[in-house]
Parts: C-alpha cells; structure tokens; sequence
C-alpha cells in the first residue's frame, strides 16, 4: 500500500446473511403487491429501508426481517422470491472517501449532488459487477461478488482504503 | 467509451453495457427452418444507422438504433 | 531576477549543475550555458533547445535513473527538482564527440525511404544489417526493470471541461463556475497563465501571471476542479476524454501515484489549447541556438535566461517582435529583426523600429554553424546576401492553432488563407474552441470582461513564414524530430509518393513522438507548393491519441501483477490451502488441481486421487459452476427453450443430463436439470460457460419469449458446491445426514453439521455419486464434516486433474474440449436425448443440410494407446504421419481402473471407424503414439456403479 494520496475510508466486511431477490413479472404492480407485502418497492436506482432496487423487475430484501415463505404466498401469482445471499460479500465503506474509492475503481458519478443517502447503482467497481447502496454522508454499503472479494478488497486496499473489520 | 442511457438506470458508460447482436440478426423460435437458417448467415450491414440489441448490468436488455459511422445513438427502447 | 547560484542540483550528462524552483529542465541548461543537448534521430545533428513545451521536436533526453528512467522527455516539459539526473540520447561515445555524425557526412545517400532501396539479398542477411541500423538510428533506450511506480485511474463527471488554463480557458472556467457549474480545469504546465508566463501584460491591474493564478484559486473556490501538470491525451465518444496528470515529474520517486489516468465525461467541452509556433524552413535551421521566438521569449521573462548574447529575430508577423524586446531587457544584444513581410508597421513594429534594427522583406537564408552550435546567419536583406553574427536566431513562421483534439472529436476544420492554415469548424461533439485555438489573438478580444494593459501594443494576426526553395546549401528540416527536409519531401513527390498520406509514411514526416508539432503546417505548405495546388487540397493526415506520449504504466493503472486480471475465489479458498492444495487458474478461477503427498508429482497425485474415488470416496469442489433458478408459473417455457431435451415430464424431485445449443445448432453448452418444485427449476451448467449461460438465459426470456412469467435467478456463487463421488458415498452421506441418500437422478434437502442443504444425485465420475449443494456462506462446516466422513472410510479429497481423470473413462464431454463450438449433439454421440418436438433455440439449425447427411462429420471416439504409451493431448489423429489429419484428440488421461493410457477426441466419421488403428501424431511434441479407435467409454460400460 502507498500512502501519499490516501483515501480516506475504513472498510467493514462480512458475509451478507440473509438476501432475498424479489422478481416482479410487472413492474408497474410494484405498488399493489408492496401494499400486499406490507413492504416499501422503491423505483429505480432508489433504496427504501432494507429494500433495494437492483434491476427493471427486481428487488433485494436485505436482512433476516423478511420472512421468505410469507412473501411467497403474499405474492399470489404476481412474482418470485429466491434466497441468494451466498453470492455476495458486504463490504461498509466508512469515512468521508467513499465517493474517492468509487470513483478510482468504477466509471459512476458518485460525486454527482444526486447520488446520496437512498441510491442504489449496480455498476462495475475493480471489474466485478457490485451493487453499490449509498446510507449516509459518510457510510456506503456495497455487495461484491463473493468470488471477487478478494480481488476487490485488495485492490481497494491498494488505493489507500483501511480494513478495519 | 459511448455513453448509453439504460431504460432503468440512465446515462452510464459503455463499459456496463454489452453489445448482443443486431436485430436482423434475431432467430425467432417460430421460425420456420429455411428462416432461420437463412438469418444466420445475412445480415444489412448498413453504412449508417442500424437496430442493435445491447444488455446492461442491471439485467435491462435494450433496443438501440445507432449510427454505425458516427456512433451516434438515435434512440434507445427497453427489450 | 535569477540567482547566480541556484538552489536545485541537477546533474546532465555526469555533470553537475543547479537551477531554480520554476525551471525547466531547458532553462536551467541553458542557464548553465549548456545549448548542445541531443543528437537527432536518423542524422546524428546536434541539436539545442527549440521549442518550450511539449511540442519540443529536437531536446530529447533521459530523466531519471534505471527503471525509473523516462526515455524521450522533452526537456522542455520537464520541471526541475533536487537530484534529477538526465541524460543524452542517441550518441556515442559523448554528445560532443558523437560516431553517429558520419551519418550526416553520408546523408545523401540515406535519404528519406533508403531503407526502401537498399538491404537487398537473402533474408537472412538482413539480420547482419539490423544489428547495425538498430545501432545506428535512434531514440533513447527503455528501461529494462519493470516500472517500479504507482499509477492509478479515476473518473470524473462535469458540467463543463476546459481544456488550457490561458487566458481564455481561465475566463471561462471563472465563468461557468460562477454560473454554478461543475467544472474541470486542465493545463499541461505547472503553473496555469499559457501564453501569459512568455508576456508582460497586466490584467485588471495585476500582472498577467499573478492574474491567472487569482483566477485559478478562484475556481478552486468555487468549487471547480482545477489539474495542473494534466495533458489530455485523448478525445472520445461522447464527450469521454482521457487526461494524464503528472503527480510527480520523469525519474522522480513518487509516494502515492506518479500519475494517474483522468476518465473525464463532459456535458461540454472548452478547447482553449492554444497555438503553436511554427519554424521557418532555411538551411541548417535545426543548430543549436536556433529557437522558437516564442520559446525565447519564456525563457527570457519566465525563466530570466538569456538564449545567447548576440541574437537575430526573424519573423513573418508580429508577435515575434516581442521577443526583441523581452532579450533586449535581459541584455541580449539585438543584431537585427528580419521581417519576411515587405509592408510591416503597426504599433508594435514602430515601436520596434525606435529601438533595433528592422529590415522588412528580409529572411534567413542559411545558419552558419561553428563548432557544434550557431555562429551567425546569411541573411537576404534588401535583395543582397548578408552574413550577421550571431549565436541565437529566434524564428516565427506564425502560429498554428492546436486542433488535435478538436480533429479526435470529429470536428471539421475551416482554411484560413491569411494565416495559411487552419482554423477549427463545426464540431461533431458538444465541444467548442476558443481563444487562440479558434484563431482569436488579440488578448482585449479574448478577455472581454477584463482591462487588459500590453506595454507594447497588439499585434497583427500571424502570417506563414516564405517557402523554402533551395536557396542556400544545407538541410532546411520540416520534421525536426525525424530529421525530415525539404528534400525529402521533393524526393517524394519525385517517387509517385503524391499524397499527403503517402508522403507522411514514406519520409516517416510527422511520425516521431511529437507528432510533427512544430512543423505540421509547415511541411503541408511545402508539399502543397510541390504540387502546385492550394494548401487546402493538399490534404490532411488523421490526428490520433495519445496527444503526447503516455507511459504504459498510466494505462495499466493498478491493473498489474496480482491484479492484471480479476481472480476469482472460490468460497472454500481457505479451506483447500489448509489441505495443501496446488491452484491452476481455469479460466477467471482459481481451482485446486491436486493435493500433493510430500514427494509426490502432480501426475503421481491425481492418478492417486482418482484410484481412491473408485475405490472408496472422494470429495471435490465443484463451486464455480454455473447454477440458475427459474422460478414462475412460465418458468417450464423458458426451460424448454434453452434446454434441447425433454423437460416437461420431469417430476418433482427429479433431475436428467442436459444440453444446451447454440442457434446454429452447435453445442453451446451442458449440464442438469433439476425440477425443485412445481414452478421452480434448477439449470446447473459449465464454469467456463457461466457468464454467456446468464446473459443466454436472460436473452432468451426476454427478447425471444418477451418476458415469461419467469426469473433467472443466478444462484452460481449462492451456492457452494461439493461433489461427493465412489462406492462409499452414500454411505459418507448416509451417515451425516441421518437419512437415505437421494436415488440416482433425485434430489433432497438434509442437513449436515448443522448446515440445511440441497443433495442433487447426479454422477460425473462414474461412480456414484452426490452434488452437495450449501450457501457459499456456510459451507466449510459442511466441507469439513464431508471430507472428515470421507478420510474415515479411507478417502479424502481430490482435485480438478483427478476429476478430468475420471470423466474421461467414461466419456463425459467438456465444453471447451470435446464440444469445441463446432460438434453437434449428434456429432457427440447424444442424438438421442434432444426433444423430438423441437421448439429450443438451435432446432431449426439442426435441420441445415451440413448437419442433416451423416457423412464428413467429426465424432467423439474414444482412443487407447495400443502400447500404454501417453497420448499427446492436441495430436492429430492420422493414418500415417505426414497426411492431413482426418481429427484430434481432445483430451488425454491415464487409465484409472486399470494400467494404460487413453484419450477422447474428435475424428471424421469416427463411428465408423471403431477398432482401426491410427496415429496420434504431434510432431511439435516429437510425439507419435498408435491408438485404437473405439466408443467413448472404457469403464463401467452397463452403467452399474452409479446407480442404485
């Protein structure tokens, strides 16, 4: 690691836990079945508490407070719910340099005024296809391939970036 | 490095996307055989705009039109 | 101004020296009374200092020391610090006293193209020649350690990128930030003011330098992005441009990056990069002490450096008038100003003609050179030849605006007569030019909201320079860099080389590392004249990136060593290195190859490894598998178009081998499907094939069946998969689930050490045998308990080779290997498992006529080595050794059952070739084994050891 121009920003890592992926066959239903679900859908690139939105049709449930078989049948025929946490590492970038590291290993506007607390962006980071979810000023979660967490961890780590955790 | 607005996600680098195929170049599964066959091997290869199929890496797969000398994109439609 | 003694050691050449903060690596020289700096490429010419920037053609040296060294920097561009080291180029034994002279001595015979005329004989002498051009012609030499520097990337978004921090590019970043805009400022110097820092004018009151750097902090403060030492070097598609920025200067030791690569998307895009200089074309106008006016006047009222003591100014156009006054100050004395122009007046030539020496319709006709520098000029004045001494000529041809990266957007170009050359057009992108670039040179009109004060007054628009004719003797050079002249060009046109593409490649004019900067227009006014058509017509060569040169560590970024590629892991990494795993990369991946016993080859080991899953059990990781839910009441639609076999009747709870094509009929891909529920499937599919299974699959459901009520689910890294295989497996299983282990092409959940999993019961090995599948999260308690299980019956783990082994006696195909993109299912012998009605992608392909007549195909057999002989994997597969080959062998492994050797692979009508003899022949390998054509299969033909 070479000091100089570090980022400032401590990483946390972990496995994920629980990540349930909800498939919507219609996206415009989102709104019904989120009434259904008891569940905020947010709309796209947005998160929504746990929820984020990942693609045209789909949402991640992040976290053990979804309960996979009520949602199942809550769904009544208008999506899925599968269960894909083994996938993903999650790595919490802490501190005021988050928006640097991302900016070093991607080709996203993380500086742009809009993309703060609440988005979500899929978006290649170090050349894995991470799912980046803005918390807070200072705190950013992003989920990274399992299988290219040590590549990315490294290299972030290269970039200045301090694992804490 | 094209800049490429997804349907779902907005203007984003070429570098998220993938380019598929053209759209003359599809082979429906309903196809007849003579079709389809015929569909693999000739393509337009138009010296100016043309309907391209890319996917991005939010899973949106996307109908582009693009100008082949000037890589202009025309218009883009979700797939 | 400058302190006799100076604060920054440098040394050059072995000698030492010192400047000051602010210099150039060319002033401080030339402050040191150093002019001769390089040889030139092809002619050995000394050579000094020309320009002051990077479009300097001739000071080329190398900065810094061993991998650090950087070849080729213009001295120019490079700024001093303490203990930069620089060396010459090109000469041998030493600058001064340089062999490679005699080249000049010869220099009619080695025009330009030479090399085209001459070398003529076998191609093996052509070796003897290269060792002594390579020796004789060059630049400077690379470094031969790797890059021991940090390089980094980084994007940036903006409203709006200004390219040049002059006067213009300042006034519009001020603008745009004022305007709340996002802003990026880039300036290739140090210090940003462009032509400002070679001027003294005061802006709104202040000198123009201390002007520019207020404005620069005053787009900091405003929240601009402001990168000094930054060039961009390319200009992309929409509004992407590439810059470098400079962290640290050549050869200096950098503590964070020593650059870093700038990836820049624009809304707008300010061109303000300025103009530069052009020559004047007369004999030996490339000695040292021969210097751009432009450049002398840096160095006078940037630097305090006198170029010489006596010098000649020659001009066709104002501006370089200024450089008499600029020397004078210094106390350079002003021999004479020679005017090109017959009518030259205006304010600033009056005020001129107060105080030197003007002669109008008056050029350089030839520099004298004495020693290795300028000793005077034979001049044309008043239509009569006259010597003037002098050891500096300052020449100004006019002034080319820079439109390189205005050409790279695509922008068109408009001919500007007066100053015979061009101006930049429309732009194809949102970009603009403005300022000098655009052809505006009258400072008031550029700073429209400021008081501009400029002591000496306007000047006129800059005006081409006269043409060369073969006035004087000596070489008049258009390239400097490439020791390109006019001769050269007149040979050109002579040989058939008529167009300006064809000129550019046969004299190698503009080619060098500066692109032909400097004489750019120069050259193009010479071939024009040559062919006696306007200069417009003469056409224009493609103006490509990078602007300057980029060293390939910025390209790299931290792309190198252990992350030249992203490696992928698989979730049990740790586990295996703990078992003493060796790793082989299998594609992105990193899986273990085998499991070495002290004193054991990885032959000894994986043949050792696969003995034991035949006689016992074994375990393997087979994670990095391809893995997809498809999930929805249509999810049996999707599956039944990617999938060529049947699916619809499979029960619950039941898998069967599958495969997957391409539309064209070709086998794409292979694996199981597993139906888990109702609505619900599961597709397990190639590592090697992952990614273009997922996008295949997502291609499918949405553009060919227009989004089915079904999802890909990608479970491929969700799941961790363990493959559970030999006579002992269900026991193994049996005994850590508490249950009976799913029959043959069945699945179950269970729970081992307390871990839910999946039990898929499908057989690669041959054996029978279990997938085990667990999140990837969870899995080393699972991975632990299994091979635990396994060790207790006398079995373990294996590996990838074992794996390869076992599949091959029985005569699994690999894609990849087997199924090569070009076999059929029928060419693979698995005609018989495509679904009869049709309706996957691939089944009109299968119908072509090609793939329809049984006869010319390539079949899998399976080959036995008659004498036990190994067999080379890649062979061709002959009758006799020496004819075309009628196949290959695919893949090669041991026998495992049994002692022996054998091969899969692919041969012409090979089903009806079964019991010949042939030859499997690689004469690369010097290796030539017979073999017995045959089924694939060589073990367990019934089939009874992996079932029930």
């Amino acid at each position: 690691m070479h000091k100089g121009r570090a980022i400032v920003t401590e990483m946390t890592v972990g496995p994920v836990g629980e990540l349930l992926a909800l498939d919507l066959w219609n996206a415009d239903d989102a709104a019904t079945v989120a009434s259904a679900l008891g569940v905020a859908l947010p709309g796209p690139g947005q998160a929504e508490g746990a929820v984020l939105r990942i693609g045209p049709r789909r949402w991640w449930l992040v976290g053990t407070n979804f309960d996979r078989a009520g949602l199942a049948a809550a769904l009544n025929g208008t999506g899925v719910v599968s269960a894909v946490a083994g996938g993903w590492v999650h790595v919490q970038l802490s501190g005021v340099g988050w928006r640097d590291l991302i900016m070093q290993s991607g080709l996203i506007d993380a500086e742009d005024a809009g993309f703060g607390p609440g988005t979500v962006a899929v978006t290649p980071l170090s050349h894995a296809r991470c799912v980046v979810h803005v918390r807070a000023a200072t705190q950013c979660d992003v989920f990274v391939p399992a299988s290219y967490a040590d590549h990315c961890l490294s290299a972030w780590r290269a970039m200045g970036a301090k694992a804490v955790a | 490095m094209l800049l490429i607005p997804c349907p779902h996600c907005g203007p984003r680098n070429q570098e998220e996307f993938a380019y598929e195929r053209t759209l003359d170049s599809v082979v429906r599964l309903n196809d007849a055989p003579e079709l389809a066959i015929a569909t693999l091997y000739a393509r337009a290869n138009p010296r100016g705009q043309e309907h391209e199929i890319w996917s991005h890496t939010c899973g949106q797969w996307l109908r582009l039109t693009r100008d082949r000398i000037s890589h202009a994109i025309h218009s883009v439609e979700p797939l | 101004m400058r302190d006799a003694a100076g604060s920054i050691p440098f040394t050059f050449d072995g000698k030492a020296y010192a400047g000051q903060p602010g210099d150039t690596l060319a002033a401080a020289l030339i402050a040191n009374g150093v002019r001769l700096v390089a040889r030139s490429f092809k002619l050995h010419r000394p050579r000094g200092i020309m320009g002051a920037g990077v479009e300097e053609p001739s000071a080329l040296v190398t900065v810094g020391e061993g991998a650090r060294a950087e070849p080729n920097a213009r001295a120019t561009d490079v700024f001093l610090y303490p203990g930069l080291v620089a060396r010459s180029q090109n000469a041998w034994p030493s600058l001064a006293f340089d062999v490679g002279a005699v080249n000049s001595l010869a220099a009619a015979l080695i025009p330009a193209g030479f090399y085209y005329k001459t070398f003529f004989g076998p191609p093996s002498r052509w070796m003897l020649y290269e060792r002594f051009i390579r020796r004789a012609a060059g630049l400077g030499k690379p470094p031969q350690a790797p890059d021991p520097d940090h390089y980094g990337h980084r994007s940036a978004f903006c409203d709006v990128l200004v390219v040049g921090a002059g006067p213009a590019g300042l006034a519009a970043a001020l603008t745009a930030v004022d305007a709340g805009k996002r802003v990026i400022l880039i300036e290739q110097d140090a210090a940003p003011g462009g032509s400002l820092l070679r001027e003294r004018v005061t802006i709104d009151g202040e000198p123009g330098v201390v002007w520019a750097a207020n404005v620069a902090d005053r787009i900091r403060a405003g929240g601009g992005r402001v990168l000094l030492r930054t060039t961009v070097s390319g200009y992309w598609d929409d509004n992407f441009l590439t810059a470098v920025e400079r962290r640290v200067e050549p050869g200096q030791p950098a503590e964070g990056d020593a650059q870093v690569l700038w990836r820049v998307r624009a809304g707008e895009v300010v061109l303000a990069t300025g103009t530069i200089e052009r020559p004047l074309v007369f004999a030996n106008n490339d000695l040292p002490g021969v210097m751009m006016a432009g450049a002398a006047r840096a160095l006078a009222l940037r630097h305090g450096v006198a170029p010489g003591r006596r010098a000649v100014i020659a001009t066709s156009h104002d501006e370089a008038y200024r450089t008499a006054f600029a020397l004078a100050d210094l106390g350079v004395e002003i021999v004479a100003i020679l005017d090109s122009r017959t009518q030259a007046s205006g304010p600033l030539v009056e005020a001129a003609r107060a105080r030197f020496v003007v002669h109008a319709g008056a050029r350089p006709l030839r520099a004298i050179r004495r020693g290795i520098g300028l000793a005077g000029v034979d001049a044309l004045i008043d239509g009569a030849k006259r010597r003037l001494l002098a050891d500096c000529l300052a020449m100004s041809g006019g002034a080319s605006p820079v439109l390189h990266l205005h050409r790279q957007a695509g922008g068109a170009l408009e001919y500007d007569a007066a100053r015979g050359g061009f101006l930049p057009g429309a732009g194809r992108q949102r970009h603009v030019s403005i300022g000098a670039a655009a052809g505006e040179h009258d400072l008031s009109a550029i700073l429209t909201l400021a008081r501009v004060v400029d002591p000496l007054g306007p000047g006129s628009p800059p005006a081409p320079g006269p043409l060369w004719h073969d006035e004087a003797p000596g070489k008049a050079f258009v390239d400097f860099q490439n020791d390109v002249t006019t001769l050269d060009l007149a040979l050109a046109q002579r040989e058939g080389y008529v167009s300006v593409e064809h000129t550019k490649r046969y004299t190698t004019l503009g080619m060098g590392t500066d692109q032909g900067k400097t004489g750019a227009m120069v050259a193009l006014a010479q071939i024009a004249d040559l062919r006696g058509v306007p200069l417009p017509d003469a056409g224009l060569t493609t103006f490509r990136p990078p602007y300057t040169p980029v060293t390939m560590g910025a390209f790299a970024g931290p792309m190198k060593g252990d992350h030249a590629a992203p490696i992928r892991r698989l979730p049990l990494a740790a586990a295996h290195d703990a078992l003493g795993a060796l790793w082989v990369p299998a594609g992105a991946w990193m899986r273990p190859r085998a499991y070495l016993a002290p004193d054991e080859t990885v032959a000894q080991a994986s043949l050792r490894e696969a003995r034991m899953v035949r006689a016992s059990v074994g375990v393997v990781d087979v994670s990095s598998l391809a893995k997809f839910e498809i999930a929805g009441p249509d999810a049996v639609d999707l599956v039944a178009a990617v999938c060529a076999t049947p699916v619809a009747k499979l029960a619950i709870g039941r898998g069967r081998y599958t495969v997957m094509l391409r539309e064209d009929g070709m086998v794409m891909d292979d694996g199981t499907l597993w139906r888990l529920a109702e609505d619900r499937w599961l597709i397990t599919s190639s590592t090697g094939g992952a990614a273009r299974m997922a996008r295949h699959l997502t291609y499918v459901a949405d553009v060919l069946l227009g989004h089915p009520r079904a999802a890909v689910v990608d479970v491929g890294e969700h799941w961790a998969g363990l493959a559970l295989a030999g006579p002992q497996a269900a026991a193994v299983l049996s005994g850590l689930t508490g249950a009976e282990a799913p029959a043959h092409m069945g699945l179950g959940d269970a729970v081992i050490a307390g871990v839910p999993v999946r039990v898929l019961a499908a057989s690669y090995s041959g054996e029978r045998a279990f997938e085990v599948h667990v999140p990837g999260h969870l899995a080393r308690a699972v991975f632990d308990a299994l091979v635990g299980a396994a060790r207790g019956l006398g079995g373990g783990v294996y590996g990838l080779d074992a794996m390869d082994h076992l599949r091959v006696e029985k005569g699994h195909v690999v894609i990849g290997a087997e199924a090569d993109g070009r076999v059929t299912p029928a060419d693979l012998g698995l005609g018989g498992v495509l679904r009869k009605t049709g309706g996957y992608v691939g089944w009109q392909a299968l119908q072509r006529p090609a793939l329809v007549g049984p006869v010319g195909r390539r079949h899998l057999v399976g080959l036995t080595s008659v004498d036990h002989t190994p067999i080379a994997e890649g062979a061709m597969l002959v009758m006799r050794e020496g004819e075309p080959p009628l196949g290959h062998v695919t893949t090669a492994a041991p026998r495992v059952a049994q002692d022996g050797a054998i091969a899969l692979g692919l041969l012409t009508d090979g089903a009806t070739r079964h019991g010949q003899i042939m030859l499997a022949w690689s004469p690369t390998r010097r290796s030539t084994v017979p073999v017995r054509v045959g089924p694939p299969l060589f073990y367990d033909a019934q089939g009874a050891r992996y079932r029930d």
